[in-house]
């Protein structure tokens, strides 16, 4: 593994404007991923995942506005012109919608649309081709991704393919082409646990074999835990704990955290998981200090006053707490 | 193919729907109060003379025999004696109606091409003030009456700035041996092209007038769904793999947003023949929905049985038109209905 930094991103902030005012979502996110590096984003939903992603692409929606600097190879994400923007898009970084029921055009074959994708990198990088390449390249995606019959599937349109195939096919479009960076939104949550398993093998392979790095966003600990060089703990916007998966899962240090990993029912059967109460931070108007200090039990006056920084807890284990310590 | 399976079972429900629509017109063609032989002979006829009109008529006879009567002359294309021109009414529909049908055809084509250009412009120009300018325009489309329209496209274009001809479907003088009765398209087939282009510049601002109202509705409807539809998820998507402004804007992006637009087509084909009516009268044209009023303030029931039967008849294929290409846009239409 070479350790070439490839993303760098520093203080990134992003705001939705919503009827009843702003809404601060991401508040100071920063972290780095070097070349062929897995790194996982966990956090419970509505914590701003897919909101980083899309900040990394700049494809955010049309209300909301990102600050902070996403040093992509040294070059600023949201400073590049719409050309260099376009080119890495086409051939750098490519993002696994979550969604798969709505991230397919309902009106277009699948074929059609993974070609568009296909085209698309090709023609960036400046490589001569046919439409017959195209399928060609297309069709191994899909099997790539153990679709049955991608010939079909080729010429068939999303509604009449069933939840699980058209994840697949999300996931095809951006493992067709070569990618340096893959943005995983949730790539196995409507795939049953063997695909999903063997999904990840896939993506496992292709950071093998060709160098890709990945952030894999998810719920489960479990698939960060096996798949996953780094974890960041992420809670209500902000990134509470990071560092390497087995030194965090060994010694959880934020209190989320340990919340988080109480949560995961114990396979000795413990009974049920207790859950995290109280209710996620409001983004309209986030505390001051702490934003999980509303939800700590083991917070006091500073937590209520000032924001903790991500400080070094141990050999490249960040946390961001007034406890840590304890 | 599966556009077939689609076309047909699309017709067959269209003859259901004709059937029923028959039932309805004969019913209320027959409830109207006023005795309709008294009508046509007027009050000084003796009364020997309206009952033989009656019995003529067959008025006399159980309603149920009247309507089986009235549906097997409908069937060879007999709709009877109109009491108002004392003509039979299928000469009379054989003149009014292709006038009708021509200015409605091409208000339908106008309509449907500027509205959803003019949507696809503003979305484009969106927030600029082309986009503003437009969406004025489109309310003032929407709610102005097209006769308002009628009357300011004659004094506009016919006086004040007289470029375009006013009245009547060609200028006097002009004319070709009818084939369809469509003047345009019977003078194209006869190879007469300086009466095609007189005849079409004609039908320009009657036809244009008559079709701002659906303009503007389907310019607000385009521009509405596809600003929606460029915060979906696979518009996003899509941007977020690369594809390009134009390909995402003027592909992915039109093709579904389209869809309404060309779904309230149908309904508004409706709207085009009974607004027809103001046009028609303001510019002189020998129209069908002229006609039509005529016979209904006459109580001439076989020529307005004939006129809303032909009516009905237009709109259910129009809308099996309008069906058609639904399905051929939307793949979901197409192949949900095949199954
Ligand atoms: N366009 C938008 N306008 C306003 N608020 C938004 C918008 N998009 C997202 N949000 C808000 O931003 C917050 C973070 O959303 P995000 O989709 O990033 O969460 P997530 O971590 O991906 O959650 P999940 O695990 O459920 O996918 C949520 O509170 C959400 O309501
Ligand atoms: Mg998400």
């Amino acid at each position: 593994m070479s350790s070439e930094v490839l993303l760098e991103v520093k203080d990134l902030n992003v705001y939705y404007r919503v009827y009843e005012g702003l809404m601060h979502v991401l508040d100071d996110v920063s972290f780095s991923l070097v070349e062929g590096e897995r790194l996982g984003l966990v956090g419970e939903t509505g914590c701003g995942k897919t909101t980083t992603f899309r900040a990394l692409l700049r494809v955010l929606d049309s209300n909301a506005s990102s600050k902070g600097d996403i040093l992509y190879k040294g070059c600023n994400v949201n400073k590049m012109s719409q050309t260099e923007l376009l080119n890495t898009r086409r051939t750098e970084m490519s993002m696994i919608f979550q969604d798969p029921t709505s991230s397919l055009n309902p009106v277009f074959t699948v074929g059609e649309q993974i070609s568009s994708v296909i085209r698309a990198n090709l023609q960036a990088k400046g490589i001569n081709y046919s439409e017959n390449d195209i399928k060609d390249i297309a069709l191994k995606a899909l099997s790539d991704v153990l679709l049955p019959d991608p010939e079909r599937i080729f010429d068939s349109y999303p509604f009449q393919l069933s939840g699980g195939m058209r994840q697949r096919i999300c996931i095809a479009m951006s493992v067709a082409t070569e990618r340096k960076l893959l943005l995983a939104d949730e790539p196995g949550t409507s795939l049953d646990v063997t695909i999903q398993a063997q999904i990840l093998g896939l993506l496992n392979n292709l950071v093998k074999t060709t160098g890709m790095s990945v952030i894999l966003a998810t719920h489960s600990l479990g698939v960060v835990r096996e798949t996953t060089d780094r974890v960041c703990i992420m809670y209500g916007g902000e990134i509470v704990e990071i560092g390497p998966t087995r030194s965090l899962f060994a010694n959880p240090s934020h209190p989320y955290t340990r919340a988080l990993l109480a949560c995961v029912p114990k396979l000795t059967g413990e009974g049920i998981a207790e859950g995290i109460p109280g209710e996620m931070v409001s983004y309209l108007n986030p505390p001051k200090g702490c934003r999980f200090q509303p939800r700590c039990s083991f917070c006091n006056e500073d937590c209520n006053r000032t924001k903790p920084k991500l400080t070094l807890y141990e050999d490249d284990h960040y946390v961001a707490c007034h406890k840590a310590d304890l | 193919m599966e556009i077939f399976r689609f076309i047909c079972k699309r017709t067959l429900w269209s003859l259901v729907a004709l059937v029923g629509l028959s039932i309805i017109i004969f019913t209320l063609s027959r409830v109207v109060p006023g005795d309709p032989a008294r009508m046509a002979l007027g009050p000084r006829a003796t009364e020997e003379a309206v009952e033989a009109l009656r019995i003529e008529l067959k008025l006399d006879q159980p309603i149920i025999y009247q309507y089986f009567h009235w549906i097997a002359s409908v069937l060879k294309g007999d709709f009877g004696l109109s009491l108002m021109t004392m003509r039979s009414v299928t000469d009379d529909i054989k003149i009014y109606l292709p006038a009708t049908l021509e200015l409605v055809i091409v208000a339908a084509i106008i309509q449907c091409v500027f509205g959803i250009l003019l949507g696809v412009l503003a979305t484009a120009s969106q927030g600029s003030y082309m986009d503003y300018f437009l969406r004025i325009i489109a309310y003032i489309g929407v709610v102005t009456p097209s006769f308002v329209f009628a009357v300011l496209f004659m004094l506009l274009f016919g006086y004040k700035l007289p470029i375009l001809p006013v009245l009547g479907r060609t200028s006097v003088g002009l004319g070709v041996q009818p084939i369809t009765g469509m003047i345009v398209v019977d003078s194209i087939l006869r190879c007469d092209f300086p009466v095609a282009v007189d005849a079409f510049v004609h039908l320009l601002l009657p036809a244009t007038a008559l079709a701002m109202n659906g303009m503007a509705q389907l310019a607000r409807i385009t521009r509405s769904s596809m600003i929606d539809n460029s915060e979906r998820d696979y518009i996003v998507m899509e941007t977020a793999q690369g594809l390009s402004k134009k390909e995402i804007f003027f592909k992915y992006l039109l093709r579904p947003s389209v869809i309404p637009a060309v779904s309230v087509l149908a309904l508004q084909i409706g709207a085009l023949f009974a607004n027809a009516f103001l046009v028609e009268s303001i510019f002189n044209w020998p129209g069908l929905s002229r006609y039509g009023v005529e016979a209904m303030l006459f109580k001439d029931l076989n020529a307005v049985s004939a006129v809303i039967c032909i009516v009905g008849f237009v709109f259910i294929i129009a809308n099996i038109f309008v069906d058609i290409l639904v399905a051929i846009i939307d793949p979901r239409v197409r192949l949900k209905a095949g199954e």
